[in-house]
């Protein structure tokens, strides 16, 4: 997967990268489906003046193109991390089950929920995704393995995949299912800047968290055993991991919905450049993360495509292709 | 009271006792041989003296702290664990792997020295030339120096390594033996599990020969490897033949009537 002759000085590709996601961020802000004067925009909003343009600056454009950047480095660097925590290249973050409970909370939020402000949707989705973590520990304890782990990602993951095909069985009328059905396959579109503020703090607390784990996660590159002689605490280190993925992606989830390969994809694609160091993957596939899930994002408004194509569809039409050649490599080594 | 010391180890997994009130000391110096038949303890025993597993009875120190004192970064740099197996988990090049072995200093004002560390680790186990394959492509023995390298290059003054040469032809074992001696000699405490008697006979200074989780004897060499013992741990017949002042120990044949064994040693029907 890595030789050393293909391997990337982190230092210049973590700058090429993040300079990649500013501009695509820039671009985003940039591409719409109203013409916007953006130097008029950006003058009046500066001044605080509400006219159309800055409205559509503040409210539509900036909120859109923020919020690709942070869930995309979310699911990125979860991704990343998880791998690492799993040391397996097909583990993403959704393995342990968070994503599908921060879906099921904003499902319920959609289903009992009567009174919704904007933010009541997202809010829903944070509370499944903590509720699922504090399962989660509850069911896997603090000493548990690899294995354990993943089988309570299982079970939750099928429990809350059930209950939201519950919630869609009893839905009240066809159209209330079709709305469920559209926020479930994952979009940036019609987001605020209020969902900026909710999602921001707690992503960034999450992204500190899978940062802070790097050095514990290069270690178990030799096994438990060697991690732990080497001075790393491994229930800490799922707790940091797990913990982190949950705030980032947990986040993500219940702001966006379900944007799905990004977290796999990403890191599997960096580490032909970085290596397989666990620890140098997080950075790269942050920003990685943001470069796809923007650049996604820009596809569907430009591609002519009416009605608008859900970002997690286009992530996942261009994502399984890459499950399928990573798949096929593995199997090749193999043999 | 200096060195790595263990006293009256108990360790017991899925309600099976692995270890039974064991004393190990190993001081700065010395090389000492972990010895015994398959399910004797010796892995479980090394894996406590590292910190690893913690014990259900008994204490273990480091230069007289108990371990439950000393901090997880503070202890992982005094003592160097290399594990059994040769465990790599992504497709890292041999010197990103070494280097993981300074990860107990990250941050410590000697860190400036990680790249001096990693190139000596690297020559001391005469893989400098794997230095930048990847591990993927590595041959079993060129793995297990490349993994060796790495516990070297966390230069505790413990080095605790469980089966380092099994993987390896004779020359490699002979060299990594010496290597071994070599950074005994050079005032580090190293234990070592082994199942050849040659090679602990002619490289150890001690042997502590364990059998059913108990230490049937802690001696030199030519005490704990005596016919005796030897009969009693493994249920063998040896030869010795002195040549050039050393001792070689070869197993001849099996005692009878076979020794009763663990039922994890019987092979499947």
């Amino acid at each position: 997967m890595s030789g050393a002759s293909r391997t990337v000085p982190e230092r210049l590709l973590v700058p090429a990268l993040a300079v990649a996601a500013l501009a695509l961020t820039a671009a985003s802000v940039g591409i719409g489906y109203a013409p916007l004067d953006l130097t008029a925009a950006i003058t009046d909003a500066w001044a605080g003046r509400n006219t159309p343009e800055a409205l559509v600056l503040l409210e539509l454009r900036l909120p859109r193109a923020i919020l690709g950047l942070l869930v995309g480095m979310s699911l990125g660097l979860a991704g990343a991390a998880m791998q690492g925590l799993l040391r397996n290249p097909l583990a993403e973050p959704g393995i342990v089950g968070i994503s599908g409970a921060a879906a099921l909370g904003a499902v319920l939020v959609f289903y009992f929920g009567t009174n919704l402000t904007q933010l009541t949707l997202p809010l829903g989705g944070i509370a499944g995704a903590a509720l699922a973590t504090i399962v989660l520990f509850a069911l896997a304890g603090r000493g548990a393995g690899t294995t354990t782990l993943i089988l309570a990602g299982v079970a939750i993951n099928a429990f809350a995949g059930s209950a939201t095909a519950l919630a869609l069985n009893l839905a009240p009328n066809p159209y209330a299912a079709l709305e469920v059905v559209f926020w479930l396959m994952g979009s940036l579109a019609d987001r605020s800047l209020a969902h900026v503020w909710l999602a921001a703090p707690l992503m960034a607390i999450g992204w500190l968290a899978l940062l802070a784990a790097a050095p514990g996660l290069d270690a178990l590159t030799l096994g438990e055993d060697t991690a732990t002689s080497l001075g790393f605490r491994l229930s800490s280190l799922r707790l940091w991991v797990i913990t982190g993925s949950a705030l980032a992606v947990g986040t993500a989830v219940a702001v966006t919905g379900a944007i799905g390969f990004v977290g796999l994809v990403v890191p599997h694609l960096l580490r032909r450049l970085v290596g397989s160091r666990p620890g140098a993957l997080l950075l790269p596939s942050a920003f990685g993360g943001g470069v796809m899930v923007l650049a996604a994002d820009i596809a569907v408004r430009t591609s002519g495509i009416r009605p608008e194509l859900k970002l997690g569809v286009v992530t996942s039409i261009v994502g399984a292709p890459f499950l399928f050649h990573l798949i096929w490599r593995l199997r090749r080594r193999m043999t | 009271m200096s060195g790595l010391e263990a006293r009256g180890l108990a360790l017991g997994h899925g309600g099976r006792t692995m270890l039974a009130g064991v004393d190990l000391r190993l001081a700065s110096g010395e090389m000492v041989g972990i010895l015994g038949p398959n399910g004797a303890g010796k892995t479980t025993l090394l894996r406590a003296l590292a910190g690893l597993a913690p014990p259900m009875a008994g204490s273990l120190a480091l230069d007289g702290t108990p371990f439950a004192r000393i901090a997880d970064r503070d202890r992982a740099r005094a003592i160097a664990y290399l594990a059994q197996g040769a465990e790599v988990n992504w497709e890292m090049t041999a010197r990103a792997v070494v280097a993981l072995g300074r990860l107990p200093h990250r941050g410590h004002p000697k860190s400036r020295d990680d790249e001096t560390a990693v190139a000596e680790a690297l020559r001391q186990a005469d893989v400098p030339h794997l230095a930048d394959r990847s591990c993927a492509t590595l041959s079993g023995g060129e793995r297990a120096r490349v993994l060796l390298a790495r516990a070297l290059a966390v230069r505790g003054r413990f080095l605790l390594a469980d089966e380092p040469v099994a993987a390896l032809d004779p020359l490699l074992q002979l060299r990594t033996m010496e290597l071994l001696g070599s950074i005994a000699r050079a005032g580090s405490g190293v234990a070592v599990v082994l199942h050849d008697l040659s090679l602990a006979a002619r490289f150890c200074d001690r042997i502590v020969l364990l059998a059913g989780g108990r230490a049937l004897a802690d001696a030199p060499p030519a005490v704990a490897l005596g016919d005796a013992p030897v009969a009693e741990a493994f249920g063998i017949d040896v030869i010795r033949h002195l040549h050039d002042g050393e001792t070689f120990v070869i197993p001849r044949r099996p005692r009878a009537p076979p020794i009763a064994r663990s039922s994890d040693d019987r092979p499947s029907p």
